[in-house]
This record gives C-alpha cells, structure tokens and sequence, in this order.
C-alpha cells in the first residue's frame, strides 16, 4: 500500500481563513492550498499517508460520497507528488 | 584600529590594520544605523577586515545571483560579492578585500548583505519595505526596487507622517508581536522626484546602494519625524500602474505571505532553521496586519492627500480612536 510522506524541505503555513501555503525550501516554489487541501496536508502531517487513511479522515471530517472523497485524495496526492511536496513510498 | 559599534541590541566590533578599510566599514555601518559606543557588556560579532585575495572553498554553493554567492560549509558561510568576500564563523565575521576594493559598490553590498545575514542568525529578518507611523500605526510599504515605495513613502512624510526607512526594514518577533525596525534612515529618491518635491534637489550626494539615486538626508529635511522602530498594522503592497484612481485591493493572508516571502532574504537552503524561523515571522506578520495590493496611479502625487486618505480608510483602529469616548 502506498504510502506519501511529506518532503522535509516543505514548510507549511496555515491561516485562519482556512487556506494554508506550502513552500519548498530550496526551489522556492510556493503553492496556495483551499481548506480541503490544508485538511489533507494536515492529515499526512499526522501520519495520516495512505489514500485508504485519507479517504476515512475526510469521511470524517466532510459531508462527501466516498467516490467523491477519493476521487478529491487522489487527485491531491498526484499534485503533490508532481510538484515535489510528497514522496511516494510503495 | 578598533571602534565598537551598537544597533538596537546589538554589539559589534570592528578590527582593520588599514585606515582606508576601516573607514569605508564604519561609513557603512552608520549608514545602517550602527552607532559607536558599546550599550551592553558582551559582543555579538566581531568584524575583522584584511587587505586580501581569497579563492572560493569547494563548499556548496546555497544562493547565486548576478555578482554575488553563498557558500555554506560546516564551520559557517562565505559570500562573495565581486572580488570582496565575507567568511563567517560563529561570531566572527572576516572580511577580505582586495587593495583599493574598499572603494568598489561590491564592499557595500558585501558587507551590508553579510551584516544582513549575522541578524537573519539572531532572527531578525530583512525587507524590502518603507516603514512610515501614523497616528501611532505602523505602515509597512512591501515590494522590490521601482515599485514606487520610496517615492509614494516620501509623500508621507512631507504630509508628517513618521519613517523608519524607504526601503530596509527589519522584521523580528517580540512577545506575541512582529516588529519592525529601521536598517537605514536615509532615503533614495530618483532625481525625477525633484518635480514632485522641489527641496530634493539640495542633496546632491548619491546612495551609497544605489548610486542612480539622491541621497536624501531625512534628519536635515524632516527633523524630528524618524521612529526607529514600530509595530505594523497595515502592509501595504504597491504596483505602479496607468489608472486614473488608484486604488486598494484587499489581499487574502496567503497571497500577502507569498509577496512577503519575495520581498525577504529567503535563500532557498531547507536545512538552515533560520529559513523555517523568517517564514513564521512572515506569517505572524500577515496575520497581525491586513494587507492590501495599491494599485498606484499617477494620482497619488497629483493629488497630495489621496495616498493617505487610501490608507487612513483601510487602518480600522483609527475610527475607534476617534470616537472612543471615556466610560
């Protein structure tokens, strides 16, 4: 099952409006997330890093489909993963 | 020769076998506001200039542009800026500089740009921004060179606001507040600006920075109004742009923490905690001050008043205390 970890070199800021921004310490690169996107940022934070996990969390957390859910993880995860913001780990 | 110098907290030394070297680092210190006198027992840097040509180590390089680069290895760092280097270790900084380069820009912005560095350790961060006071609210105008800061700053102050710079802030926690300090007093003006402010045209020295600007001696031409230091209740970030109104834009907290990250001294080295500790102090900044985009039209000069009619609207705190009556 995979696992996504968190790059160390990210630093992660989050407001009171509910959006938060990561940032890459060494490209500079810098990406704005919603309040979902913080919520799952969190979560893998957490130790939290397998979609399954994931899903649940958010499941928990918001009024969604379990299909809707996952398709939201999923398309997170693979964001984060071309960006450089997580490691994938099988 | 030796001379102590003191800024805010800070103590340093400053050591030169050479009168020449030891008289362009004291004319930058003062410039950034280092004082002679020492206002505390121990000593923070020591600051140790030779006459000298030194090769760069085989260190990672951590920032490059244009003239200048840092190194990091493991007994501390080493900036280079043309043929000047600075090469720090723990609280010694030593600088080397080639005969006759003590006259060169490069000498300036090294040393600056290391000084710069030695306070980023102490977590004292650097802007881009003109800090100005009113009413007892601090004004941070955040953004790179030609965004207009200086100029839109200056026609603050000959409406009386208080400065703290046009554009070298210093940003630090302290308690549960930022605070900004002033890195430089003087301002730089293009020499267009004379149109705008007519009593400009007396300084006819140049910036020590930026040579393309006067230097404006602000304790001559505004006695009384410098603040050294002040809380920011409003960042304010300027574009220059061809509206007939200018206008503010609010900022949502992530779009201004992105703008002042661009403004700040982020190098790009993720296992420097200094870097981790500058973006917490960017964020609490954002998050004590509102901020707004300025979008900057040819108005705010032709109509004396209207920058701070823009900014008097978006500081809340000043209606209260207007109005605010005794119980």
């Amino acid at each position: 099952m995979a696992r996504y970890e968190p790059d160390p070199r990210v630093n992660f800021t989050r407001f009171d409006e509910g959006e938060g921004v990561l940032l890459h310490l060494e490209t500079k690169s810098y990406y704005t997330l919603n309040a979902t996107g913080v919520f799952i940022w969190e979560q893998l934070e957490a130790g939290r890093q397998t979609v399954e996990e994931l899903v649940a969390a958010l499941l928990d957390h918001y009024e969604v489909t379990q299909e809707e859910a996952e398709r939201q993880v999923r398309a997170f995860l693979e964001e984060l993963e071309r960006e450089g913001l997580v490691e994938r780990k099988e | 020769m030796k001379t102590i110098f003191s800024f805010e907290r800070f103590v340093l030394l400053l050591e030169s076998e050479l009168p020449a070297l030891q008289q362009q680092a004291d004319r930058v210190l003062r410039y950034h506001r280092f004082r002679p006198g020492q206002q505390k027992a121990s000593l923070d840097w020591t600051l140790r200039l030779f006459s000298a040509v030194r090769k760069d180590p085989a260190w990672p390089v951590v920032f490059e542009a244009a003239s200048c680069r840092l190194l990091v290895g493991a007994s501390g760092w080493w900036l280079r800026y043309g043929p000047v280097v600075f090469r720090a270790r723990g609280a010694t900084l030593e600088g080397y500089v080639p005969p006759g380069a003590e006259t060169l820009p490069a000498f300036t912005f090294g040393l600056v740009l290391a000084l710069s560095l030695l306070l980023r350790e102490k977590g004292w961060f650097g802007l881009h921004a003109a800090g100005l006071v009113w009413r007892g609210n601090g004004v941070l105008l955040v953004g790179r060179s030609d965004s207009g800061k200086s100029t839109l700053a200056y026609s603050l102050v000959r409406r009386g606001w208080s400065y703290l710079t046009d554009d070298a802030v210093l940003v630090h926690q302290s308690g549960k507040e930022v605070v900004a300090v002033s890195f430089r007093e003087d301002f730089g003006l293009d020499p267009e600006s004379v149109r705008y402010f007519p009593e400009v045209a007396i300084c006819r020295d140049r910036q020590p920075t930026d040579p393309a600007k006067f230097r404006v001696r602000m304790d001559r031409l505004h006695p009384g109004q410098f603040q050294p230091r002040c809380r920011p209740a409003l960042l304010i970030f300027p574009e220059l742009v061809d509206i007939s109104e200018s206008r503010l834009v609010p900022l949502r907290c992530s779009e201004a923490f992105g703008r002042l990250v661009q403004a700040s001294l982020l190098l790009g080295c993720a296992d420097d905690p200094a870097e981790r500790h500058l973006l917490d102090v960017m964020g609490w900044l954002v998050r004590q001050a509102p901020a707004y985009l300025l979008e900057a039209g040819p108005d705010l000069l032709d109509r004396p008043g209207r920058l701070e009619q823009l900014l008097a609207a978006a500081l809340p705190e000043l209606s209260v205390s207007v109005h605010q009556t005794s119980a």
